[in-house]
């Protein structure tokens, strides 16, 4: 990378979640009182308005939700960059993610990519410089039929 | 409802307007007023996008209004359909009498949102993303999810695989709505596209920006403005021009429907198409019966989306619908008939509305030849008018 990195800003309501991402892993937000759990990060419970939240980790298990291969370069921050994957990834847990794809390497293996690619979360090189949590395919797909169905 | 758009004006739209946002504005809004025979100093009421850099202190001053009612869209796009909800709002509970909707974009030379430029503060030698909306924000920023075309080319993706079509369908219904939009504006002399007719080969020789979209998919940048009139119907009967009648309007809105969505359903999905039946309940229609269509094009797929979450085609049909019918002139619903975002102008929606009361009066370029009531629609935004 030689242009600037393109950071988050952290703020009261996600610092715990950028701390977490330093070091690869995805932190998510619980309500103790209906156990509903979403992403991005709320003051409230978006089921029931509870106000009693805990972070947890994500197993750091997913399926692809879509995914989009950036040839042009919107930035001069990821000028460098591209071409480079960004995909949106279903938890296990339920909440969909943006994130890097990684360990995708060729186009054969691009257009493999379906709606039941199953990926781990790890550490890695975000597009825009960062180190974040980031997507690798992580072998067979999963069985199933595509559910349309918001996360939460 | 009992409110009408009685005026529309617009500037010439290109892609070096060499004048300012206010200078834009105030031509669209004296054209719009002219087009209707209305006074400037009638004018009690303005609704104005949140994005605009042209506040309502500006064109007060420089129409020297006394102002009765004044509004703010957000969310960009959805402000079109939304600006109409607000003076139809005014006129019909007699906030206002007479309110003018407005948007001046200098998108070429000024603000291009296909950069992100405009997106981060600097700070330490690195730039700063923030909140938590995509493209940009502070989760999708640091991932390199910089533009609405990239978020898009995802919610593509994501159609193709739940359509369960090959790579091959999906990209030739986005060609078709490019080329059919581009042929409309051989027709509309104001278009910045006219002249510039797009074939197949051409299209498939546009560059990617990110996968499947290619440049013909994505909506123009470009500099200009324009604006419409809205009245109480009484009011409207005194104009100078026919009124096109606002006969239902919605500011929709739901979690993670925001502008350019990616944490919820597909533009397509259940409670977009549950909040259209909505729309089109209030205004005593079927989707069969609209004359055109308006659906806001930021990209290709906004529109086969838009389509099914209006009822134009079945949900995960109208990839088949766009191979078979297309949305030209010819297609049972013609969609975007001034050439929309992709070939006339990116005027914010705005310029849509200015082409469904062209068709409700029969004076478009590529005019329908059935009369009835018209659509424009952005996201869960919508309104229906009638001649």
């Amino acid at each position: 990378m030689t242009g600037p990195r393109i950071v988050p800003e952290s703020t009261e309501l996600t610092a715990a979640f950028w701390s977490a991402a330093a070091e690869g892993r995805i932190l998510l937000q619980r309500c103790a009182g209906c156990e509903l759990v979403w992403h991005p990060p709320a003051p409230v419970c978006p089921g029931c308005r509870g106000d009693v939240l805990e972070w947890f980790a994500s197993s750091g298990r997913g399926t692809l939700y879509s995914y989009t291969r950036v040839e042009h370069a919107a930035h001069a921050a990821v000028a460098d960059a591209v071409p480079y994957l960004v995909a949106l990834v279903d938890l296990d847990e339920g909440p969909r993610v943006v994130t890097s794809l990684v360990g995708v390497d060729d186009a054969s293996a691009v257009s493999a990519l379906t709606a039941r690619t199953r990926v781990t979360i790890e550490l890695g090189p975000a597009a825009a410089g960062l180190q974040l949590p980031i997507a690798r395919p992580s072998g067979p797909d999963a069985d199933g039929s595509i559910d349309p169905a918001p996360p939460a | 409802m009992s409110a009408a758009v009685i005026g529309i004006g617009q500037t010439a739209y290109s892609r070096a307007s060499q004048r300012s946002e206010w200078s834009l504005a105030v031509e669209a809004v004296e054209g719009a007023l002219a087009d209707c025979g209305i006074s400037p100093s009638d004018v009690d009421g303005l609704v104005r996008y949140s994005y605009d850099s042209v506040d309502e202190a500006m064109l007060v001053r420089s129409f020297g209004w006394r102002l009765r009612y004044y509004s703010q869209t957000g969310y960009g796009g959805l402000g079109a359909p939304t600006a109409l909800a607000h003076a139809a709002a005014a006129v019909t509970s007699g906030q206002a009498r007479i309110v003018v909707c407005y948007r001046s974009l200098n998108g070429y030379s000024r603000t291009r949102y296909g950069r992100a430029e405009r997106s981060f503060e600097s700070g330490g030698g690195e730039l700063v993303a923030r909140g938590d909306r995509a493209p940009s924000g502070a989760f999708a920023g640091p991932y390199g999810l910089l533009s609405p075309g990239q978020v898009m080319a995802m919610w593509a993706r994501r159609y193709q695989w739940e359509a369960g079509i090959a790579e091959q369908d999906l990209v030739g219904a986005l060609a078709r709505i490019a080329m059919d939009q581009r042929t409309y504006a051989q027709r509309n002399p104001a278009a910045v596209m006219h002249g510039r007719p797009l074939d197949a080969a051409g299209y498939l020789s546009g560059r990617v920006i990110a996968t499947p979209l290619r440049i013909f998919d994505l909506a123009l940048e470009t500099d200009g403005a324009a604006a419409v009139v809205v009245a109480a119907t009484d009011v409207a009967r005194a104009a100078s021009s026919s009124p096109v009648h606002i006969t239902a309007v919605m500011a929709g809105m739901f979690a993670y429907a925001e502008s350019i969505a990616i944490y919820g359903e597909l533009r397509n999905g259940p409670t977009y198409r549950a909040l259209a039946r909505e729309l089109f309940s209030v205004a005593g229609i079927q989707p069969g019966d609209l004359s055109a269509a308006m659906i806001y094009d930021a990209t290709s797929i906004s529109v086969l989306l838009g389509m099914e979450a209006y009822g134009l085609a079945r949900p995960g049909a109208g990839w088949r619908a766009v191979l078979d019918h297309g949305i030209g002139s010819a297609a049972p619903v013609p969609v975007n008939t001034s050439g929309g975002h992709l070939s006339e102008a990116y005027v914010h929606g705005m310029n849509l509305v200015v082409e469904a009361v062209r068709q409700c009066r029969g004076t478009s370029t590529a005019q329908v030849q059935r009369s009835g009531p018209v659509l424009v629609s952005s996201g869960p935004s919508a309104v229906v008018l009638s001649p």
